[in-house]
């Protein structure tokens, strides 16, 4: 689900220290956090090391997804878009624009 | 001493072996070769080398001494040899620590064990977690397949240092029953590894009921058997067993090898006859047997269990005498003997001579380990906190936390673990030691060290979270243990101090106390934790479990204020599993009444009402309403904010009946659709046989055939059938057909290519009869003049060029020529004449400027080699390399400089490589040098050299390209020990290759030597070897993997047939490459999608459109796709030349599963562009707004069409409003930029800020390249530098490659220091080209290079590429893959 439009995060390969507490300070630094979450297994009180954030805003959803790394307490953190995921990967390409100009087709690389 | 008479005679009768008994033994006689090879070259090591130093592990034999649980120490090492490369040796570690650390949830078997298996390469290593996940989940199997058995068998020993030997052998033992019932076969590769998994283990195992079960089960044992059973008695210091196993082996004419001897040091000393020890090295030199790193090792080891220190640096000494280098794991296993007996003062001095060669970082960590079954943890220690580690903090975090595992696992004192991770913490070793140890702890179950831990990180002023008692509190919960949870909760307030949050007490202390009734935990909380809030969490806790009357009652008994804000939520999930109405109403009226009494504002019922339609408007919009119209009737109220932001949940559209309708909204679909069209099909587009059809059916129906005749000509010249070719030229003849200069071009071609000179002259001349102003393709005439001088025709053929030269008057861009150049020239160069090769060289010349490569100058070099005139050519390479810092003809002069041992000519040669290739290619060209010229000691020497990584694309590359066993063992020896070498790979070249020599016997003996060097044979492996043997009709002896459907890399070359075609291919000679496909089609055999790819790219090369779309076409119906970069070179040629209908129909065509790789829309776009049919794509995308406009077509389209302007600034206003698409303003924003509209673009981000974020450069960028307007970068940067970063970096890097492009280097330089002093950017966000243009540049004109290009993403190189053709010269390998420049730590 997506509140207004902005996507709801996925944030995997969180160290077992963060909680959602944790989770919600670190990505408070890209915008107010409307949702932070951490799943926890029921039986044996670890953590599953993976979660969601939600942002209130687009600004914050916008910041965090421009920060290529995200490290988290000596984790590299996995974070994708849900948005992304559910497009096809047509369109999805086009999403990435930033990053695509980073890479070149072949006819820009020999004219170079 | 009678067992030692025994043995020397029977080695005198081993040697005997070597000469009587060798053709009796054929099928291991590569074995024999190897190890009885000592006569021809004698540092040639045996296969077996690494055999012996596990049971070199020195424990058993002393029972009396050292606790027997800790005694298993040994073994381990050798499986160092198995290594493969980190990525960086640190996120290994990290993520193997990160993996054991957490349950599973979805890991399917197939995974498990690849990433088993990419443990073990990597770092020699497996978590004992994943293997007892896979475990668990192969006893659930009925057949499990021989392969990943026999991974299984190998993990259970030394690959396993995290447990204890005594838990590996239970394992063995387990695993061993299991496998028994349900593996698929167990073959001899399989016992041998039980065998090598028992002796590394230490098993007292019963070696004549082993040799029994073998036999019941049909199997012989073989060399290695043996082997592993005369090492198992000496393990025991048994050498009379020893003995018999031998005089066994020489009874069945088994090769005794070094491995033997090893052992049998080994042997003595466990008999405590440490003379005899040192006498085995006599006797493998009079047996010309070399003395062994493995030998000196186990030699050492064994004085150092008797902790005579002296001896041990003398045995050192005498190996490095005998210059015989011993790694580090030998090292660590003397440490490791010196360590389990008691001698633990000596150890510092063996540490110091440690070499830290690469893969170190994982030899220490696997020895720490091991030590800590020595039982010295401090020593572990101290060895881990002297490694050199990642300079980012950040790749520490797994630091050091295997060994707390094993601590924590060997119930080691508390105290010893926390110093640990507070020294690693403290040091910054590992910042988060503490934490990772303690999340060890939590997932060993050792509850009791968890809180005691927590205890002193609180103490220590280390943040103690929540979360990090739940562990603790769950574990107690299944056992029903409550006592426990409320220690725990005791802990966590009174020790620790932490606050003992709503999810702590909701999600695990509350369900934890199940036995207990509200009251009690009520009362227990309120003695025991009087500061802990207990009423609310218990009554979410209730609501939870969906139980509102419950909660209600609580809260009537307790009269504490309830906190809606947290139960709200829990109320709404509880309506919803209960559907209880009467509860909800009386507990929602009960809270109203409670605060208003509070005189509270808050809204309770409305907030409730918030989270239910949340929780049932996509559900269950019925109960929703039924819900609402209830509450209505029971008189609650809600507040005006709450019905606000209800109607704000149905995004304004609430439907008239509150809560139905919604999902109408959801799910229009915004691919585009294209109607099904016939591509009729024109002559052009026919291939051959269509073609030979189409001529029989039109001459049938007595038709005008000259069309078709026409095109025949031209594809049969094309596939050099010169009978057919002339048939129908003789038919065209008859009907005066008028012939077109570039069809005679293409009998010429088709003439040189045959090599007919004279006829390819004469067709010459009609081309300029029929055409005078017709200009024959410059390669073309260039092989027709490599074809004259062949045929000693050089100065016709010189005449040649020069009147060609005259006539065309305009220099060719040599691009695509360098081939057909390089052929001319080697021609010339055959005779032996350097003045013909210079006289051909200028003629060429006058047609264009030849780019200088290594490959063209090569004929330079070669002119004087044909003579055998080194000096000569020496000299030629020497000034090719001044003047165009080129190496030509490299390999060959390496060669010849060492069969004629000039040292200083070799080392110029290799000094100006270095220069240009970089170090490692370089001297791996100079090894792969050596083994062909049989030195394969020197070789093994540089493959050997300190700090250089393995590089296993060369050795493929070189095992490829070997047609001699010989060498291809030679390789194998001198690899032994280079570290992250694949080592299977090595031997799958080798098996092939005796299956190319139709020597299935020494195939299978390389199966064995891969079972004496304890190296699993990979199924692609085995394939191969069971297609050798089945193809000459013997038998398997092993279960033959089945394929899977995705093919490994290294297997597509598989097939001869495909080789000739990519051979074809790199020969640029597209034609023989289609003759060869369709003989591949014309069998059974289907092509790989690499050919194709390659075919395909070759094709588009030589704009062979037409052909390259059939071939595409045919891929598709295969479901099948060229590889994407091909693909998109595909769709930008056709979308160029504007073809719209044949883009459209290809994307029609474009399996569905891959078309997420091209950017399809993109493609059409522009080829409606390019068709000027810019109207009708812009009015598609106007006419339904879901399509997304691709940025780049709409720039392009700007560009070619600047009257369509306004229409787009229409498109980006109505695309704002509605849907906040920014794609149209930012393409109509590149375009103003780009044309220099600053003040207009300027004006658009004012009005769209929202693009800023968002803007794309790629387009302004290429536009200032071409029209050489650095200027415009300039200006760019400047607009971006606040918004973008790496659009930012990304005009840094076109500034750069424009000022290389104007060969202003020093500015590119300026640009360079700009970008990382000023603009604060890293060299890796740039666009490596642009570096390595400018790197190039810097180097031709003779300046240093004061940057270093940061390393390159594997998969990059790896993109097919025209650039990139491989080549019989290594230069071309090396170029455009710089040999790595990772940091190494």
């Amino acid at each position: 689900m997506t509140s207004r439009g902005i996507p709801r995060l996925f944030v995997g390969n969180i160290p077992w220290t963060i909680g959602h507490k944790e989770l919600r300070d670190y990505f408070a630094q890209f915008g107010q956090i409307q949702h932070a979450h951490v799943f926890y297994d029921k039986i044996t009180g670890m953590s599953r090391n993976f979660g969601f954030v939600q942002f209130f805003s687009r600004d914050g959803y916008v910041n965090s997804s421009n920060t290529t790394d995200h490290f988290l307490e000596g984790n590299k953190l996995k974070v994708t878009d849900m948005l992304q995921e559910q497009r096809s990967g047509n369109q999805s390409i086009q999403q990435n624009g930033a990053q695509q100009d980073g890479r070149s087709n072949r006819s820009d690389q020999r004219r170079l | 001493m009678s067992g030692t008479m025994r043995l020397r005679q029977l080695f005198i009768a081993s040697r005997c072996l070597q000469h009587n008994a060798a053709a009796a033994v054929a099928p291991l006689r590569g074995t024999l070769h190897l190890q009885y090879g000592a006569q021809h070259d004698p540092i040639r090591r045996t296969a077996g080398r690494r055999f012996l130093s596990a049971q070199a592990a020195p424990a058993a034999a002393e029972p009396s001494r050292g606790a027997p649980a800790r005694d298993g120490a040994g073994g381990g090492q050798q499986n160092h040899r198995q290594r493969r490369p980190l990525q960086s040796a640190f996120g290994r570690v990290r993520s193997a620590e990160e993996r054991s650390g957490r349950p599973h949830y979805t890991m399917n078997l197939e995974g498990a064990l690849a990433k088993i298996d990419v443990d073990v390469k990597r770092s020699g290593r497996v978590a004992a977690h994943d293997l007892t996940a896979v475990l668990s989940q192969v006893k659930e199997l009925a057949k499990i397949p021989s392969p990943a058995a026999l991974l299984l068998i190998r993990c259970c020993g030394a690959l396993l240092p995290e447990l204890k030997p005594t838990d590996r052998i239970k394992m063995t033992d387990d695993l061993w029953s299991t496998l028994e019932k349900s593996c698929e076969r167990l073959d001899i590769s399989h016992y041998n590894a039980l065998l090598k998994v028992h002796l590394e283990n230490l098993h007292k195992f019963d070696p004549s009921a082993f040799l029994i079960a073998m036999e019941q089960k049909g199997l012989q044992p073989n060399r290695v058997t043996y082997q592993r059973m005369a090492a198992y008695y000496c393990q025991q210091g048994d050498i009379e067993g020893a003995t018999k196993i031998l005089e066994f082996m020489r009874a069945k004419d088994l090769p005794i090898n070094e491995t033997v001897f090893n052992v049998l040091i080994q042997g003595y000393a466990r008999a405590n006859d440490l003379e005899s020890a040192q006498g085995v090295l006599e006797m493998m030199r009079s047996s010309q047997v070399e003395p062994s790193a493995d030998t000196y090792c186990t030699l050492a080891e064994a004085y150092a269990e008797k902790g005579d220190i002296e001896k041990v640096r003398k045995v050192l000494a005498d190996a490095e005498e005998h210059s015989v280098t011993l790694s580090d794991p030998d090292y660590f296993e003397i440490v490791q003997a010196l360590a389990l007996h008691g001698h633990s003062e000596h150890i510092t001095e063996i540490l110091a001579k440690l070499r830290k060669a690469p893969g170190f970082f994982h030899d220490a960590l696997n020895a720490a380990l091991r030590l800590v079954d020595a039982g010295q943890p401090d020593i572990a220690y101290q060895i881990l906190a002297n490694l050199n580690l990642p300079r980012e903090l950040n790749e520490r975090s797994g630091f050091g936390i295997l060994l707390q595992r094993k601590l924590v696992r060997y119930g080691e004192p508390i105290e010893r673990i926390w110093h640990f991770a507070m020294d690693l913490r403290e040091k910054q070793l590992n910042p988060w030691a503490v934490e990772k140890t303690l999340e060890v702890i939590l997932n060993a179950g050792r509850m009791d060290y968890a809180k005691e831990f927590l205890v002193k990180m609180a103490h220590a002023g280390i943040d103690v979270r929540p979360q990090y008692f739940w562990p603790i509190v769950a574990a107690s919960a299944r056992q029903g243990d409550v006592k426990g949870i409320l220690d725990a909760v005791a802990t966590m307030v009174d020790d620790c101090h932490v606050a003992v949050t709503l999810e702590t007490l909701t999600g695990f202390v509350l369900p934890g106390l199940k036995g207990m009734t509200t009251a009690q935990i009520i009362g227990q909380f309120k003695t025991r934790f009087p500061t802990v809030s207990i009423v609310n969490p218990l009554a979410v806790f209730l609501l939870e479990s969906g139980n509102i009357k419950e909660t209600s009652k609580l809260f009537q008994e307790h009269d504490i204020i309830f906190n809606p804000t947290i139960t709200s939520k829990p109320l709404a999930l509880a309506y919803q599993q209960s559907r209880d109405f009467p509860a909800l109403e009386a507990f929602l009226k009960h809270l109203y009444k409670q605060h208003a009494q509070q005189a509270s504002v808050y809204d309770v019922s409305g907030q409730f009402l918030l989270n239910a339609v949340q929780l049932f408007r996509d559900v269950d919009s019925d109960a929703l309403v039924e819900l609402m119209s209830k509450m209505v009737g029971s008189g609650l109220k809600i507040s005006n904010a709450a019905a606000n932001s209800i109607d704000m949940r149905f995004g304004g559209q609430t439907p008239p009946q509150i809560g139905a309708l919604l999902s109408r909204l959801i799910g229009a679909d915004g691919n585009m659709r294209f109607e099904d069209e016939e591509f009729g099909k024109h002559p052009r587009n026919m291939n051959l046989d269509e073609l030979e059809a189409h001529l029989q059916e039109l001459k049938s129906k007595n038709m005008n055939t000259r069309g078709v005749l026409r095109h025949l000509l031209m594809q049969h010249a094309r596939q050099r059938n010169v009978e057919r070719a002339e048939a129908i030229k003789a038919e065209l003849d008859k009907g005066r057909f008028e012939y077109s200069g570039a069809m005679y071009a293409q009998l010429l071609e088709m003439y040189s290519a045959v090599g007919d000179v004279e006829k390819a002259l004469a067709v010459q001349k009609d081309a300029e009869t029929v055409d005078p102003n017709f200009i024959i393709d410059p390669y073309k005439m260039i092989n027709l003049a490599g074809l004259m001088v062949t045929k000693g025709r050089l100065d016709e053929a010189v005449a040649m060029l020069e009147s060609y030269a005259k006539k065309t008057n305009r220099p060719f861009a040599f691009e695509s020529v360098e081939r057909n150049i390089f052929r001319a020239l080697n021609a010339a160069a055959e005779s032996g004449k350097p003045e013909a090769v210079q006289r051909l060289w200028d003629a060429i010349s006058l047609l264009g400027q030849i780019e200088p490569t290594s490959l063209i100058c090569g004929p330079l070099v070669r002119v004087h080699v044909i003579k055998n005139d080194l000096p000569g050519a020496m000299k030629a390479f020497n000034d090719a390399f001044e003047k165009y810092k080129v190496t030509p003809l490299k390999s060959e002069l390496i060669r010849r400089l060492i069969e004629t041992e000039d040292t200083t000519s070799l080392q110029t040669v290799i000094d100006a490589s270095i220069q240009l290739y970089g170090e490692t290619n370089s001297l791996y060209d100079l090894a792969f040098a050596f083994i062909e010229c049989g030195r394969t000691k020197q070789a093994q020497k540089i493959f050997e050299t300190p700090g250089m990584r393995a590089r296993q694309d060369r050795l493929d590359w070189f095992a490829e390209r070997v047609t001699s066993a010989e060498q291809l063992e030679a390789l194998l020896t001198a690899t032994r020990d280079v570290f992250d070498v694949d080592r299977d790979a090595l031997y799958h070249h080798l098996i092939r290759l005796y299956g190319k020599l139709g020597d299935p016997a020494r195939a299978l003996a390389v199966w064995t030597n891969m079972q004496e060097e304890n190296l699993p044979a990979s199924p692609s492996t085995l394939r191969s070897l069971a297609a050798i043997l089945e193809e000459h009709k013997q038998e398997v002896p092993f279960a033959v993997p089945e394929e899977v459907a995705r093919q490994p890399a290294r297997e597509r070359r598989e097939n001869p047939q495909e080789g000739a075609l990519l051979n074809f291919i790199r020969e640029d000679n597209p034609d023989a490459a289609l003759e060869e496909k369709r003989k591949i089609d014309a069998t059974e055999q289907r092509l790989s999608v690499h050919a194709y790819s390659y075919l395909i790219e070759s094709l588009l090369q030589k704009d062979r459109v037409k052909e390259a779309i059939n071939i595409t076409r045919e891929m598709f119906e295969k479901q099948e796709h060229p590889y994407p970069p091909v693909t998109s070179f595909l769709f930008s040629k056709l979308s160029r030349s504007g073809d719209v209908e044949t883009v459209e129909e290809l994307f029609r065509q474009f399996p569905e599963k891959a078309r997420g790789y091209i950017m399809m829309d993109k493609f059409l776009f522009s080829a409606y562009v390019s068709a000027n049919r810019s109207e009708e794509i812009l009015a598609k995308y106007e006419e339904d707004p879901q399509l997304l406009i691709p940025i780049g077509g709409l720039v392009y389209l700007l560009r070619t069409a600047p009257n369509l302007v306004p229409r787009v600034e229409q498109l980006a206003e109505r695309a704002a409003v509605s849907g906040g698409d920014t794609r149209p303003a930012v393409a109509l924003w590149s375009y103003l930029f780009g044309e220099r509209r600053f003040e207009e673009s300027r004006r658009l981000l004012e009005r769209h800020p929202q693009i800023s974020t968002r803007l794309r450069v790629s387009t302004i960028c290429t536009k200032a390249h071409e029209a050489n307007d650095v200027e415009l970068l300039r200006n760019l940067i400047d607009t971006l530098r606040e918004h973008s970063r790496p659009n930012v970096a990304l005009a840094y890097s076109y500034m750069i490659g424009l000022h290389c492009h104007n060969h202003d280097y020093a500015a590119a330089l300026d640009v360079v220091k700009e970008v990382q002093n000023v603009a604060g950017l890293g060299l890796h966000e740039l666009r490596l080209t642009s570096l390595r243009v400018l790197e190039k540049g810097l180097q031709q004109t003779g300046q240093p290079v004061p940057f270093e290009i940061p390393e390159v993403e594997r998969r990059q190189q790896q993109e097919p590429s025209a650039q990139q053709q491989p080549d019989n010269l290594n230069e071309d390998s090396a170029r455009g893959r710089r040999p790595p420049r990772r940091q190494r730590h």
